[in-house]
């Protein structure tokens, strides 16, 4: 029989415990004993070893797994029996006689068909599921470059998009989206400003996931604690879950210990470097000088040109200094030579002229000499980030008990300076058979998180990266500078006087149970409990007196929130078979969840320090005589909602050829309204293994099965005051009033979204290749959302089912061994989304398709008005409509005749009094009423991607592999906006000018003929024409993006996400080190994009580009040791 | 074992408690339709809320300002189109929801309040009183923008939102004045009604109800040809107000600096103060400078300048055409209304002063109360009411009490109707400027013919948008009832 490496003696938890200690603290110095029988190595056809293959002696129960190179040691007899089998891989026997040192090598069985899959709260071999279940390969997850697991899914799983537009570490995505969500609105259409986020506006519309059978985010697990990660898409998989699985479900298991295995110790550092990837191109110091005095002294914007060029109104204005010592502080380097030496002496210049600083004849005043100086700032704010991630984990079992403890390290530096991510977190999942029918598994997962995030998206990030090289960033006393203003901030000065931390501390146990009453009958109860404790603490210390100031001084926040989850399931499951070929599988649960938060903001000003970092003020002050509070904020809430379910599940199958699978869950939810808060979400799904058949012939493939499902699955995120009202807190003279918030709506039922899935599952030339196809038509109905109401209510909106909405379209998984000769094995998976998302219904508002909200624009081909935008039946949500340009007036007389015929009202007022003169756009008037007005607005495509995808390559040889991934995303439109606003400089006038300023596709003198762009200007948007600064109502509307035509592109793209090398090591090396193996490997991430989108971020599905903190390119370094 | 095994199973209590039970929660954090107005001390904060809306009106100058004369660019711009003149359906146009939203407040509160019984009778009294006259003041402040407008009474609390047309002006008017009637008798009916009491300067009291009644005779008379009676009834609210008790500053300069509660001739304010939140600063934001735009002034020191342009937004400037209206060197009301930027290279901006902001150690705040009424615009009503029925000499005298307070001396000029009336509507704008009154004295002074408006605004000129706001394309499109105001 099997000779055990393990204690025999029953462990105690304590006593495993120990050992478990013992073997960490020596594991390095241990040298594992070997027998001497059989030993043998377990490989792929291409040679590359399979690690936790399972070798069994036949007859025994159980079994051994393979170490990370392929091997194992068994002790044997000359008439053993050996089976090895390996998920994904055929089963072989092989008869041991007296061989040794044998190499097996398993075909890789059919992918798609053998892998066993969790359906709901069973799990299913691939081959007889009727679910539309994709399964990432777990080699995705192997050496990532970044510390979530999100980014190894994007453009692996057909029909899954992961939205990542933000380089920040730790950034995850606003939603995964699969099957294109069930809200109209998953990828944003704002931008961020809080909490590092980058994207605002979003409906909420992600998966649930469940991780080791409790519900809970994703995006901060070690990918290197994963065992497999699955999505389910269609109802079959998800109705079980009822109430949260509208949206698709990820399970996810960690990887745990097996029963009577070896310990294996495995270690793993890995070194990431990242850079930017794609950056802006902005103009030196004395480009931007020259291009920035010329351009206002000629414009006729009417702004205030003397304040501007004279009078230090903006960085490359000049002003006169008369106090020795304020040019060293000023907001500005511009000055006027014979000033700075008048004033602070020859000396003092030529010491600036030997740093950096530079001359210049003032190219609107010639004979007047310039001093400044380029502040470099691009080049301080981004550089290399460096990431250290270390794994180590232990894993083993003796027959009574198994264990895997994990612990993880990871720091990440972002590329934009003072960003980071720090993560410690640990992972122990222990199994015990308890007694012969009785299983018990632990799972424990902590996890540290400390990420420095920059919070105000929108100011610190988008707007403050871009000041011109002219604004100074450190003065002579060698402390930074703000910069212009706050909401532009110099990052370096918010660098040194603010402090922000922020940390999640989140644990999780779950303890689970397995009691097997009679064969096949088992009872499943278990208890999870989930706390999740956020912490963000800021202070900001005094500035020089001598600065501008902040609008709140020596602001210190602390700010709780602390969540808990208390879930539970009880299931019984039987599983048994009638008359040999008639298999079921019986089930019936329920599950409780019982969410709580409390939450505790305080917030003050006006430290009398800067020693103290918490609060430690006295809660007023005596300003001006007058007692004033020094608490900015403070408040505490709690908040509880719960859901109760019961459930039931059937799976029946003859002879794994006819496949019947039936779900029916009723789910409540504490949010609803007493009437309303149960629903019911039946589900059922056919299969047919027809290939399975007598009549089946078709050589070339292998196998084929049809499957088909229906079902419904719900959704529940609404607000307690949804259903029942809400009222307010607001002060007015110093007194607390109270206001009502929102309407009530007790008649909210809860939203259901029901999937038809059509699909099949084929394997051709032996399962060389294999194909899944699904088509799913998915229709979300009584959608929660808000709908608007008659402005004379009051309130502009109310909480609703509003209406329907419909998702339907056709996934492709392809995966194919598309070479493999001898040693050499190219293998591929390319995966292919198309969604077509559209409103099916909404409720009846006497408007024509029942539209709500949208605008009137002029329709060419009726020519008359027509209703636009909006939501309305029969269109997909969130077109793009823009103003169009016909083109850049290119001498005045041509923009005169304009002027004598049109108006512009979109122009800013004063903009509109001047006209337009050449430079300007000439914006279409497309009702030709002689004004240019939102009528004009035309229609320009959707801001979100219909088709998106993949393609992994996997090409190996010996023990060397190279992995090359691929994703795409086709049908987005992008509105440049980080250009448009450097083109037009908003409002102040803070930004870098682009290098397309003077280039050559933009107007820069009379008589340039055909530009794409009109003029660089200043304030385009307060004095100017508006040119890039405008907003259409149907458009993006937003600030920070622009709709004018010319500024909107095609953003399809094809990402090359990542190229892995790795190798192991050969096995007689390993074994002087006492190592079972080793693995090394180098990899680059985020290598570019083919697109013809020129801006910083072709992954933009909010419609408009904002500029900001784009994904990194990631080179890595790293390695795997195990013992 | 086996028995064991069920000790060791905490779990099996679950769902015997039954579902009903096991998913009611009782909310700690929020106050719902259910808990709220169970009580007679929910309708006192609810009234104070309301007031934030009356804030957010008194604040925002877009409708009572910017169409008039009295603003010009200065560095910055932060004009909308309605400066410009410029307003079509497709620009500049008004949704009026907000409005909606601070009348449903008092619809609530009026139909939560009615049949509720107080403990103390003369507390429910004037929590109705107040809402009556904000209400009022909610459909007085609509109508002066857009005329015709619904007329929604209802409290609603569901989606079921009946679909009205805009009623006639008149009509609105009449609600008006029948709120602000209603508002009248619930103050007089409390057992310890005294026409003096201001128990806050901020929220309505008796005299500033009268106040707001004049406001709107004297536009009902003018704008909505009301006549000799809508004059007799302003001045009947007039000398109301005056027995209230409130008197002029001596000094222009404390009608105008100091705070409301301290202000002996402020009838009612909107209340600003740096540190409540949502009223931390007012539109005096935009019209102060900020440091690096005036530095190097040779009188920095008088010019009300923020250190950051978050605290002052330097955006406009006195109008030439405003400033031309102080004639009088003498007038005690310029440095409190405007100061000229001087440059070592001459004047440039002629920055307001007319809410300077305070000043506090860190930076200067645009928390100046905005007064909404104050006796000195009271006096200046009276006069134009008086003028109005061609009682001239009385008109002279109420605006000889506005001019010998800011030092201009008695009235000298021609005593006949027109000229007084123009008179009025000029030292209107002296006393007045930046108050956020501008706009809607020049549509009644046009309406009563003593201005043209079209070549009085200096944007206007050549163009014909009408006086009233274009209504929205949201607001159309959600009620079909909804007619586009006349003349777009």
């Amino acid at each position: 029989m099997v000779k055990r490496l393990h204690m025999k003696r029953k462990p105690t938890a304590g006593k495993l415990y120990r050992f478990i200690l013992l073997l960490i603290l020596f594991a390095p110095f241990l040298c594992l004993a070997q027998t001497h029988s059989f030993s043998g190595k377990v490989t792929d056809s291409a040679g590359a070893p399979l690690e936790h293959a399972t070798v069994t002696i036949k007859g025994a129960k159980r079994g051994i797994a393979t170490a990370v190179d392929g091997s194992f040691t068994l002790a044997v007899d000359n008439s053993t029996v050996l089976v090895v089998s390996s998920v994904g891989y055929t089963s072989r026997e092989i008869a041991a006689g007296n061989q040794t040192n044998l190499v097996i090598v398993l075909a890789r069985a059919n992918d798609a068909l053998s892998d066993i899959v969790v359906v709901g709260y069973t799990q299913q071999s691939k081959q007889k599921t009727t679910a539309a279940v994709s399964k990432l390969n777990p080699a995705e997850l192997k050496n990532t470059s970044n510390p979530s697991p999100v980014q190894a899914l994007q453009g692996k799983i057909a029909g899954v998009s992961v939205p990542i537009t933000a380089g920040q570490p730790g950034a995850g995505a606003p939603n995964i989206i699969i099957r294109g969500g069930t809200k109209n609105n998953v990828y944003g259409s704002g931008l961020g400003n809080n909490n590092g986020t980058s994207v605002g506006s979003v409906d909420a519309s992600s998966p649930l996931v469940v991780v080791d059978g409790v519900f809970r985010a994703f995006t901060d697990i070690n990918p290197d604690d994963i065992e497999s990660l699955q999505v389910m898409k269609d109802a079959a998989s998800t109705a079980i879950y009822g109430a949260r699985g509208a949206n698709g479900v990820i399970v996810i298991k960690t990887k745990g210990g097996k029963f009577n295995s070896k310990m294996n110790l495995s270690l793993n550092h890995r070194t990431t470097w990242e850079t930017q990837a794609r950056n802006y191109n902005y103009m030196g110091a004395a480009d931007y000088l020259k291009l920035a005095r010329t351009t206002v002294k000629n414009t006729f914007d009417p702004i205030d040109k003397n304040n501007l060029l004279n009078n230090g109104g903006f960085s490359a204005g000049t002003k006169v200094y008369t106090k020795k010592g304020d040019y060293g502080k000023a907001v500005n380097l511009t000055a006027l030579y014979d000033n700075i030496v008048a004033v602070e002496g020859q000396d003092y210049v030529n010491n600036l002229l030997a740093h950096g600083w530079q001359t210049m004849d003032d190219p609107i005043n010639p004979g007047t000499k310039l001093l400044f100086a380029d502040n470099h700032y691009q080049d301080m704010l981004w550089n290399t980030g460096l990431t250290q991630n270390d794994n180590l984990s232990v894993d083993g079992g003796s027959d009574k008990a198994n264990y895997n403890l994990a612990f993880g390290r990871t720091n990440q530096a972002g590329v934009l300076v003072g960003t980071k991510y720090k993560r410690y977190d640990a992972l122990g999942n222990f199994g015990f058979r308890a007694s012969d029918n009785f299983r018990i598994d632990v799972n424990l997962s902590y996890q540290n998180l400390s990420p420095n995030y920059v919070d105000a998206y929108q100011n610190d990030v988008v707007r403050a990266i871009r000041i011109t090289p002219l604004i100074r960033i450190f003065k002579d006393d060698g402390n930074p500078a703000v910069g212009e203003l706050y909401t532009a901030r110099n990052r370096f000065h918010t660098l040194k006087y603010d402090d922000t931390r922020t940390k999640t501390e989140r644990f999780v146990s779950r303890v689970a149970g397995d009691w097997t009453i009679i064969k096949g009958l088992h009872f499943k109860p278990s208890l999870s409990y989930l706390s999740d404790d956020y912490h963000e603490t800021f202070m900001r210390k005094a500035t020089p007196p001598d600065e501008v100031q902040p609008s709140t001084q020596r602001q210190k926040t602390d700010y709780t929130s602390n969540s808990r989850q208390l879930m539970t399931d009880q299931l019984l499951q039987y599983d048994f078979s009638l008359a040999r070929d008639h298999h079921f599988t019986v089930l019936a649960g329920i599950n409780y969840t019982k969410n709580t938060g409390n939450i505790v903001s305080v917030s003050s000003q006006r430290a009398t320090s800067d020693y103290i970092y918490t609060i430690n003020e006295p809660s007023t002050t005596v300003i001006n005589g007058v007692v004033t509070t020094n608490v900015t904020n403070f408040g505490t809430s709690f908040s509880e909602s719960r859901s109760a379910s019961a459930f039931g599940q059937l799976n029946y199958d003859y002879n794994s050829k006819y496949l019947f699978s039936g779900t029916l869950r009723r789910d409540g939810f504490s949010n609803f309204a007493p009437e309303n808060k149960y629903a019911l979400f039946p589900s059922a799904s056919v299969g047919w293994n027809i290939s399975k058949e007598k009549f089946w012939h078709i050589n070339f493939m292998n196998a084929l099965k049809l499957r088909a499902s229906w079902g419904k699955a719900g959704l529940s995120d609404l607000s307690l005051t949804d259903t029942y009202g809400g009222y307010s807190a607001t002060t007015y003279a110093l007194g607390s009033g109270i206001l009502r918030a929102n309407l009530s709506n007790p008649d909210l039922k809860w939203e259901s979204t029901t999937t038809l899935d059509l699909a099949f599952d084929a394997a051709l030339f032996n399962n060389r290749v294999t194909l899944t196809v699904d088509y799913y038509n998915k229709l979300t109905d009584q959608r929660l959302a808000s709908k608007p109401l008659p402005s004379e209510s009051p309130f502009s909106s109310i909480t609703f089912n509003n209406g329907s909405l419909r998702n339907r379209g056709i996934e492709i998984e392809l995966g194919a061994t598309v070479l493999s000769i001898k040693k050499f094995a190219w293998n591929t998976n390319f995966s292919f989304a198309y969604n077509q998302q559209k409103i099916i219904s909404l409720p009846n508002n006497g408007r024509a398709k029942n539209r709500q909200g949208g605008d009137l624009v002029y329709d060419a081909n009726s020519k008359s008005l027509v209703e636009a935008g909006g939501f309305a039946e029969g269109e997909r949500p969130y077109a793009i409509y823009a103003y169009k340009t016909l083109g850049v007036f290119s001498i005045e007389a041509e923009a005169a005749a304009w002027n004598a015929t049109t108006k512009d009202n979109l122009a800013s007022p004063q903009g509109i009094a001047v006209g337009k003169h050449a430079g300007d756009f000439i914006f279409e008037d497309v009702n030709h009423d002689g004004i240019i007005d939102t009528k004009d607005q035309v229609f320009m495509g959707y801001r979100t991607p219909t088709t998106i995808g993949g393609m992994q390559n996997t090409f190996s040889y010996k023990g060397i592999s190279l992995r090359f991934t691929m994703d795409y995303a086709l049908g987005h439109l992008i509105s440049n906006g980080a250009l448009a606003r450097s083109l037009g400089q908003g409002r102040a006038f803070n930004e870098g000018a682009p290098a397309e300023a003077l280039g050559p596709d933009i107007w820069q003198k009379p008589g340039d003929m055909g530009k794409k762009y009109a003029r660089f200007s200043f304030a385009d948007a307060d004095f100017g024409q508006r040119n890039y600064l405008r907003s259409a109502t149907l458009g993006n509307n937003n600030g920070y993006g622009s709709d004018v035509s010319v500024m909107i592109t095609k953003g399809d793209f094809l990402a090359f996400r990542e190229l892995t090398i790795a190798y192991d090591l050969p096995q007689n090396i390993m074994h002087k080190i006492h190592a079972t193996g080793m693995n090394v490997f180098a990899s680059v991430y985020n290598l570019g994009y083919l697109t013809r989108y020129k801006g910083l971020n072709p992954e933009t599905y909010t419609g408009f580009d904002p500029g900001g903190y784009p994904r990194p390119r990631q080179f890595s370094l790293g390695a795997t040791i195990k013992f | 074992m086996k028995n064991k095994l069920l000790y060791w199973l905490p779990f099996l209590l679950l769902l015997e408690t039954g579902c009903k039970k096991i998913l009611e929660v009782t909310p700690q954090s929020s106050i719902t339709e259910a808990t709220y107005f169970k009580n007679e001390g929910d309708f006192e904060p609810y009234l104070t809320g309301i007031y934030t809306a009356m804030r957010s009106f008194a604040n925002n100058i877009t409708y009572g300002t910017e169409r008039s004369e009295e603003l010009v660019a200065a560095s910055n711009s932060r004009f909308t189109t309605a400066w410009s003149q410029i307003l079509s359906p497709t620009t500049g146009a008004v949704n009026y929801n907000d409005w909606y939203k601070a009348i449903g407040n008092c619809n609530l509160l009026l139909k939560k309040i009615t049949d509720f019984s107080f403990s103390n009778a003369d507390a429910k009294k004037r929590i109705m009183g107040e809402t009556y006259a904000l209400r009022a003041y909610f459909y007085f402040s609509l109508t002066r923008i857009i005329g015709d407008a619904p007329i929604m009474l209802e409290a609603i609390t569901d989606d079921n939102v009946p679909l009205l047309p805009r009623a006639p002006a008149t009509d609105v008017m009449k609600q008006i004045q029948s709120d602000l009637d209603a508002s009248i008798a619930s103050f007089r009916s409390m057992a310890g009604f005294v026409p003096t009491a201001y128990p806050s300067l901020y929220r309505f009291a008796y005299g500033s109800v009268q106040a707001l009644k004049a406001d709107a005779k004297l536009w009902s008379a003018k704008v909505m040809n009301g006549g000799t009676a809508d004059f007799n009834d302003a001045i009947a609210a007039i000398t109301e107000v005056e027995i209230t008790g409130r008197t002029l500053n001596t000094d222009f300069k404390n009608a105008v600096t100091l705070r409301a509660a301290a202000n002996p001739e402020a009838i009612l304010a909107a209340f600003f103060l740096r540190d409540e939140s949502n009223g931390s600063s007012n539109y005096g934001l935009n019209a102060l400078p900020f440091f690096t735009i005036v530095q190097g002034a040779l009188n920095i020191d008088s010019i009300p300048y923020a250190n950051t342009s978050g605290n002052g937004q330097g955006a406009y400037q006195i109008s030439p055409k405003s400033r031309a209206l102080f004639t009088s060197s003498t007038d005690k009301r310029i440095p409190f209304t405007w100061v000229t930027e001087r440059q070592s290279t001459g004047p440039k901006i002629s920055w307001i002063t007319k809410l300077p902001g305070t000043k506090y150690s860190d930076d200067r705040i645009s928390d100046n109360d905005i007064p909404m009424y104050r006796l000195a615009d009271v006096f200046l009503m009276k006069a134009e009411a008086y003028a109005g029925i061609s009682n001239t000499a009385l008109a002279i005298s109420y605006l000889n009490k506005v001019r010998n307070r800011a030092g201009t001396g008695d009235y000298g000029g021609a005593t006949d109707k027109a000229t007084i009336e123009k008179e009025i509507l000029d030292e209107r704008e002296r006393e007045l400027y930046f108050e956020n009154k501008r706009w809607y004295d020049l549509v009644r002074f046009h309406k009563a013919g003593t201005i043209n408006v079209y070549t009085y605004v200096p944007n206007l000129v050549g163009k014909t948008t009408p006086l009233f706001w274009p209504i929205n394309t949201t607001v159309l499109a959600n009620n079909n009832l909804i007619k586009q105001t006349e003349g777009y």
